[in-house]
């Protein structure tokens, strides 16, 4: 009886470093929130700066702090979002990219979350978010539809398995918008649990 | 037509450098938007059909994408070209990506672009560059595309068995000179390991 309880306090430690190497961690994105950029003016339709701190954008995308005008339920965080592609007379998409410091372990399910969002007074017709490396698409989504002046939470989820292609290369995460619309975005987060 | 000529012995030469001393084959390294088509521009081709930014480069000033009529390039198709544009008369400019692979040794990395000069704008020049972790490895700003065409130009760089950016990221920087703009349609990197016979 002894022996077992000298051995019970082994036994949890191991037990407990099996559940703490399946938590998953967070990967720190710069500006992931898009509230790094302080706009003074008032929120609303004309409230946008181009482009954004820790971003690298495409042709047009940028800050942007709506109104009850644009998002009637508020934003998901704070009170910037990253617009892509104008939405009012546009005649291009917008894109916003960030290298992350992590790189692609073995073994790992990635986890890409964000908040995409359709403006209420102008019109959405699509996006496209995707988890890179390597500049290679490791996974992607465009199927959400957010009905007008609400967002949606998109989960990419990439698993590496044993032997990935991309192993050791740095993480990116490149969201664009698709179409003559514009695509709102908030709250980036992206997650590594082991498999 | 003829500056296509006069380009071609070069490059077969530059690529006669991977293939002719081992059969290895090349591998291309990936670039984010290599035919900067991924950004959508609704406006009809032309010279005011161009916005600044790039999806996947970091651009200067006066830089992005263009969607370019049969004024600019005869040759182009109905709906136009997509390019990179870089500079104008007022600012040169430039478009810069560090790709995901590193620099190794004994290899052979041979970056080539479809450089433009549009018929209704100067063409005063351009650099292609080569670099890793910041330095320049390799450069080339010899083309000289007629007015409304593209010539394809290849920059090589041999890494040898101790190369000084060993590990470092590759990138690519193609630069404006002077006072026009010089138009990119196409960039494409290839490394191909260089074998011991070779050496």
């Amino acid at each position: 009886m002894r022996r077992y309880l000298l051995l019970s306090p082994i036994a949890l430690a191991l037990v407990g470093t099996v559940f703490a190497q399946k938590t998953a961690t967070t990967i720190p994105i710069v500006n992931p929130g898009f509230e790094d950029d302080v706009l003074a003016c008032g929120a609303g339709v004309d409230c946008d700066a181009s482009p954004l701190t820790g971003w690298l954008c495409g042709p047009d995308a940028g800050v942007f702090k709506p109104s009850t005008a644009q998002f009637p339920n508020g934003i998901p965080g704070g009170t910037n979002v990253a617009y892509l592609g104008r939405g009012l007379n546009t005649i291009q998409t917008g894109s916003i990219l960030q290298v992350v410091g992590a790189t692609v372990q073995a073994n790992t399910t990635y986890t890409l979350k964000l908040s995409v969002g359709a403006r209420a007074d102008v019109g959405f017709t699509g996006y496209s978010a995707a988890l890179l490396a390597g500049n290679v698409t490791l996974a992607y989504d465009n199927s959400l539809a957010p009905a007008p002046g609400t967002f949606l939470t998109d989960a990419i989820v990439y698993n590496s398995g044993a032997a990935p292609p991309q192993l050791g290369q740095r993480l990116q995460i490149l969201v664009r918008s698709v179409g003559t619309g514009q695509v709102d975005i908030d709250n980036v987060s992206l997650t590594a649990a082991p498999e | 037509m003829r500056r296509y000529l006069l380009a071609l012995p070069l490059v077969l030469e530059l690529l006669g450098m991977a293939f002719a001393q081992g059969n290895v084959t090349p591998v291309s390294i990936p670039i984010l938007n290599p035919t900067f088509d991924g950004d959508g521009l609704s406006c009809g081709a032309g010279a005011n059909c161009c916005e600044n930014g790039a999806t996947g480069w970091l651009c200067g000033p006066n830089s992005g994408v263009a969607k370019f009529s049969t004024v600019q390039y005869p040759a182009a198709p109905p709906d136009g070209i997509f390019v990179a544009a870089i500079g104008d008369s007022s600012v040169t400019g430039s478009i810069l990506q560090t790709l995901g692979a590193n620099v190794e040794a004994n290899t052979t990395y041979i970056l080539t672009l479809s450089v433009g000069a549009r018929a209704d704008y100067p063409f005063t020049g351009y650099q292609a560059v080569l670099l890793a972790g910041n330095v320049p490895l390799a450069s080339r700003n010899a083309a000289t595309p007629v007015g409304g065409t593209f010539v394809t130009d290849a920059v090589a760089y041999e890494s040898g068995a101790n190369p000084p950016q060993l590990g470092q990221p590759l990138q690519i920087l193609v630069r404006s000179m002077g006072t026009g703009q010089v138009n990119i349609a196409a960039v494409k990197l290839t490394a191909t390991p260089v074998t011991e016979n070779q050496q």
